[in-house]
């Protein structure tokens, strides 16, 4: 199933419509491939304005409740004297880590690499709740539900959008398009262009995790790893 | 003083609380005291009966109770503790799962210890059967099972004493196998863990000897049990330290790691006083200092388990804690 990004747009605010033409040097269309394998996502952190829309839509998109989060925005200390100050942003939720610890550790099986899309989800009747992959998780990015008592965190709306053949709701909801996801096993798809075209980082890449999430670092600083 | 305990025990990276230092920690005094058990046995002289043996009987009572204790714990702390079958269900699910092949290990052990009883208490254990379900005896097939452990009762210990001891080390295993944690993710905690295991088992066994089963300084067992417990403490010492080296060895976030345990704050001031001063170097002063008569006294061989006892259980809460507290 090809998807053009356009499509997605459609619904959206007039508003978002006039941020994503007025990004200039980022992609407009991206595509997702429902059957692919290896889905991956970029946070371009020099794009990143720290609105925290992607924060509402997840939580809306997936039924997150109150308490806990798939997903947060991290500011930075200011950069600079005020007025000018600004801030760099930093996306904390799962990496997708193609060699995950959470589910390494997982007595259960409940935490699995989806084989299909790469995507490292939950089983949420499997899970017994041991917070061993809690604890496991590098990047500190699983909690429990508070309503079903399983191990939970970013999915890439595996079980939501993505399952209607749509875009993870934080990459559609974002104004300035600071958000990039796709297969990394399709050379055509924008986040393989991007990873082409932009210098990126990956958090905690020595810990020999294989996160795929991707960032686009702020280079006004020095990049923390 | 309150705002820097509330601060040791609340923060941020901690996900894993207390009930596992404690679930670490009995599990280890089980390990321990069968291995303490199996060593006492073995030494018997033929004519001697183990069932009759104060550090024997308190061992056997210690190594099931405290893995049942153990298992009770993890199934409480889980979030859904009435699916806890489900981690017996899908133990093979993950077969790289730690926890899973603990659980594995917890059944074959359990099984195995069980056996292990029924052989050498098999006198006694007939005359309460006898006395409260005679039925049992007349079920076909528990009279020739019995039997049949009874002909294997040499391999089964050597079994047995192979279960224990990777009991001890799965405790540090379970943390080890955390690479989140750069002082949890080292290899020397299996090892640790196996040795204050032991220690904590013949402490335990010791004190519940003395006190339930009248168990002497002459006590068959008693002064072997002395001489095992400090070449361990030793041993402990040295795994310490090398833990400590190393890891100064290390990148920048072992570096930190250590720093934020070892020097500085709550957690290191448990682990100076208690599980080194109080755990380990008290004990072994003790031993040095004191007279024979004095080392025959109850009181003495009782404060001094207790003692190994607490410094075990602090040191499971300081790497428990600490560990988690500087993330990589
Ligand atoms: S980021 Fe954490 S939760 Fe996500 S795959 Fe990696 S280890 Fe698992
Ligand atoms: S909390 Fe659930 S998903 Fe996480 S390790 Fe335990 S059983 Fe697996
Ligand atoms: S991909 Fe989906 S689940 Fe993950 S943070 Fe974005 S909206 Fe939430």
């Amino acid at each position: 199933m090809e998807h053009s990004r356009r499509k997605f747009l459609a619904g959206l605010a007039a508003t978002t419509m006039f941020a994503t033409v007025g990004v200039a040097g980022t992609t407009v269309i991206q595509t997702i491939t429902v059957d692919g394998k290896r889905y991956a996502m970029i946070h371009d952190e020099t794009l990143c304005i720290g609105c925290e829309a992607c924060v509402d839509a997840c939580r809306e998109t997936n039924n997150v409740p109150e308490g806990v989060s798939r997903l947060e925005i991290i500011r930075s200390e200011p950069r600079g004297e005020f007025p000018d100050a600004d801030y760099k942003f930093f996306r904390k939720s799962c990496q997708h880590c193609e060699d995950a610890p959470c589910v390494n550790v997982c007595p259960t099986g409940a935490s699995f690499i989806d084989t299909e899309t790469g995507i490292v989800d939950v089983d949420p009747d499997r899970c017994v709740g041991c917070m061993y992959c809690i604890a496991a998780c590098p990047y500190k990015v699983r909690y429990i539900d508070p309503v079903t008592k399983s191990a939970d965190k970013c999915d890439f709306c595996r079980k939501t959008n993505l399952a209607k053949g749509q875009l993870p709701a934080c990459v559609q909801v974002c104004p300035t398009q600071a958000l990039i996801f796709g297969d990394l096993n399709d050379p055509n798809s924008d986040i393989v262009q991007t990873l082409q075209q932009k210098t990126v980082y990956r958090y905690k890449k020595h810990l020999g995790t294989k996160p795929k999430m991707f960032r686009v670092p702020d280079l006004k600083g020095e990049i923390e790893l | 003083m309150m705002e820097s305990l509330h601060h040791a025990l609340h923060f941020d990276s901690l996900v894993w609380h207390w009930p596992i230092a404690v679930y670490l920690f009995v599990l280890g005094i089980s390990s321990g005291a069968m291995c303490l058990a199996l060593v006492i046995k073995w030494k018997l002289s033929a004519q001697e009966s183990a069932a009759k043996n104060p550090l024997i009987i308190a061992a056997a009572i210690l190594v099931p109770s405290m893995v049942i204790l153990g298992l009770l714990i993890l199934i409480v702390d889980l979030t859904k503790p009435l699916d806890f079958w489900k981690v017996i269900f899908y133990q093979f699910a993950n077969p790289k799962s730690v926890m899973g092949r603990g659980v594995t290990l917890f059944l074959l052990y359990q099984i195995a210890t069980f056996a292990w009883i029924a052989i050498v208490f098999r006198e006694e254990l007939m005359a309460l059967i006898n006395r409260f379900m005679p039925w049992l005896l007349k079920t076909p097939g528990v009279l020739w099972l019995w039997n049949t452990i009874d002909k294997i009762e040499k391999p089964l210990e050597i079994s047995i004493a192979i279960l224990a001891v990777l009991l001890g080390v799965y405790t540090g295993f379970l943390l080890s196998a955390l690479t989140a944690y750069p002082l949890l993710n080292q290899p020397v905690l299996p090892l640790l863990f196996l040795a204050s295991g032991l220690s904590s088992g013949i402490a335990a066994t010791i004190i519940l000897a003395a006190i339930l089963f009248s168990a002497k300084a002459d006590t068959f067992g008693m002064a072997l049990s002395h001489r095992l417990e400090q070449p361990i403490a030793w041993a402990e010492l040295a795994l310490l330290m090398i833990l400590i080296i190393g890891m100064n060895f290390g990148g920048e976030m072992d570096k930190l790691a250590i720093e934020a345990a070892f020097w500085g704050g709550f957690w290191a001031n448990l682990f100076w006083i208690a599980v080194v001063g109080i755990g380990l170097f008290l004990p072994l002063l003790m031993n040095q200092l004191a007279s024979v008569k004095l080392k025959h006294c109850n009181t003495f061989i009782l404060s001094s388990a207790i003692l190994t006892l607490i410094g075990v259980f602090s040191l499971r809460m300081f790497i428990l804690y600490a560990g988690q507290m500087t993330p990589a």
